[in-house]
Parts: structure tokens; C-alpha cells; sequence
């Protein structure tokens, strides 16, 4: 049982998803329920819609995403690594320093190969 | 009590995520699924893991995923016949996982943890600090061959998905 300083973060979760039922919950409650066929129409700026919703998307985004989940990853690694510094000492310094310069040249390349550009 | 609370939670959320039709509903059950999982973390004293959990799974894994489901363009995946081969290999997974998970469950009801590093004495040095030492000293090699299997992936991500060969 967590009595300890993850408290806060439990009571935050709890009100945040009082409030999410809240608020939904409320505007049903209170709101005034119309339907209307038009209200299911997804906006597009006021202008009729065109063609289908699910369009297939460019595969840089995806290139993005899995870059910054690799980087994520790298960062992660430098949390328990920041907590045990000091104790660790130079030899903490030169694996943490080797373990970043490896995923440097990975930065380098892709860098260097235009995977950043957006054209 | 917690305990029970993120079961339910993790238990519900799983069965949606392979139960909703729309592939997206699925992924931000998943969401769901993985915040129960941090939760149990939390409870096992691994706050470490839990940041993480949330962090690595619920941020980065999830934008994949939805990406991945973007990508698919499964407007029309109605139309996709049932395919026989996949109900099979999924029960019999099951059965085997299931099974696997029964057995442990019995098996280890009884034991008590052995080893220096009881919860208490983790507590008075903190979680991250514990696993940074190890990972820092002891398994130093595998921390440094992750680098460069990270390394590997970001090549080969690359590789896969530019335009031109």
C-alpha cells in the first residue's frame, strides 16, 4: 500500500476524473438535447465536407514519432543515472558519456541524411 | 483495496481494448491499461518503474500506435475476412499464457522474497538510486549494448521509411 508521497498524485487522479464525468455529465443533464443531422457532420470551417475522413497519412510522421520514442528512451536512462552521479564518480561520467556519444552519431546520420527535413 | 481497484481497472480496460470495433477506442483503452499497470508499480514500491510506465508506455508507445493506426487506414477494415489461422494461434496462446500465470499463481502464493534487498532497506536508499547503481556497475555491458541497439533502430527506422532506395 502506497501511504507515501504518491498521495497527491492519486487524489489528483481521482479529481480529474471527477471532473471529466462532471462536466460531461452536467451539459447532458442541464443542456438542451437537440438532434439534428447536421450536427453530426464533422466541421470543416463551414464549408461542406469533402471526400472520406480516413485519408492515409505520410509516413514522416511516423519517422517523428519513432525518433522521439528512441530519444525518449535515451533520456529515461540519464534519471537513475542523475540520482547515483556523485556515488559513480568519473566511471558514471565516461559510460554515460560513451552511451550518448553511440546514439550521437545516430542523431549525426540522420541529421546529415535529411530524415529531419520535412521536404 | 488499491489493489483491487487497479485490477478492475486493468481487467476492464484490457477486454476493451479487444473488444471495441473502432481501433482507436482500443488504443486509448490501452492508455488506460497501462496507467492501472503504473499504479501496481506504485503499490509494489517501484516508483521508478511507474514514471517510466507512464512515461515510455502511455506517452511514447501509444503515439506509435495510434500512428501505426493512422497509417493502416482502417476505414474499411469491416471488409477484411476472418481469418481461421489467427483464431487458432490465438487459443492456443491463451490457453499456454493462462496456464503459465495459473500455475505461478500457485506456486508462488507461498513464498516470501529472499535477499538483501527487502522493501525496507530499498526504501531508506530510494528506488531510482538502487537501479542506477546497478545499472551503472554491475550491468554496465547491456546499458552500453542498448545504446547501440538504439542506435540500430533509428538507422533501421530510417532505412525503412525514406522515399527513395
Amino acid at each position: 500500500m502506497a501511504e507515501n508521497s504518491f498521495l497527491p498524485i492519486l487524489i489528483i487522479l481521482i479529481l480529474a476524473i471527477v471532473f471529466a464525468f462532471a462536466t460531461v455529465g452536467l451539459s447532458a443533464f442541464l443542456g438542451k438535447n437537440t438532434y439534428e443531422k447536421g450536427k453530426l457532420k464533422p466541421y470543416e470551417c463551414g464549408v461542406e465536407p469533402v471526400g472520406n475522413p480516413h485519408i492515409r497519412f505520410d509516413i514522416k510522421f511516423y519517422l517523428i514519432a519513432i525518433f522521439f520514442l528512441l530519444f525518449d528512451i535515451e533520456a529515461l536512462f540519464l534519471f537513475p543515472w542523475a540520482a547515483v552521479f556523485i556515488k559513480l564518480g568519473l566511471f558514471g561520467f565516461v559510460e554515460m558519456f560513451l552511451f550518448i556519444v553511440i546514439l550521437l552519431l545516430g542523431l549525426i546520420y540522420i541529421w546529415k541524411k535529411g530524415a529531419l527535413e520535412w521536404d | 483495496m488499491l489493489f483491487y481497484v487497479f485490477s478492475i481497472i486493468a481487467i476492464y480496460s484490457a477486454l476493451m481494448v479487444i473488444l471495441s470495433r473502432n481501433p482507436l477506442t482500443s488504443a486509448l483503452y490501452l492508455v488506460l491499461c497501462f496507467f492501472a499497470i503504473a499504479g501496481f508499480y506504485v503499490i509494489l514500491d517501484m516508483e521508478f518503474l511507474a514514471a517510466m510506465q507512464v512515461l515510455v508506455y502511455a506517452g511514447a508507445i501509444m503515439v506509435l500506435v495510434v500512428l501505426v493506426i493512422m497509417l493502416l487506414n482502417l476505414a474499411n477494415a469491416k471488409n477484411i475476412p476472418k481469418d481461421f489461422h489467427q483464431m487458432f494461434i490465438a487459443v492456443i496462446s491463451f490457453i499456454l499464457l493462462f496456464f503459465e500465470i495459473f500455475l505461478y499463481a500457485i506456486k508462488g502464493s507461498g513464498k516470501v522474497p529472499t535477499g538483501i534487498y527487502t522493501t525496507a532497506f530499498i526504501k531508506t536508499i530510494g528506488n531510482t538510486q538502487i537501479i542506477g547503481e546497478f545499472l551503472f556497475t554491475k550491468y554496465i555491458f547491456p546499458f552500453e549494448v542498448a545504446s547501440i541497439l538504439l542506435l540500430i533502430a533509428i538507422i533501421g527506422a530510417f532505412i525503412f521509411a525514406r522515399r527513395k532506395f
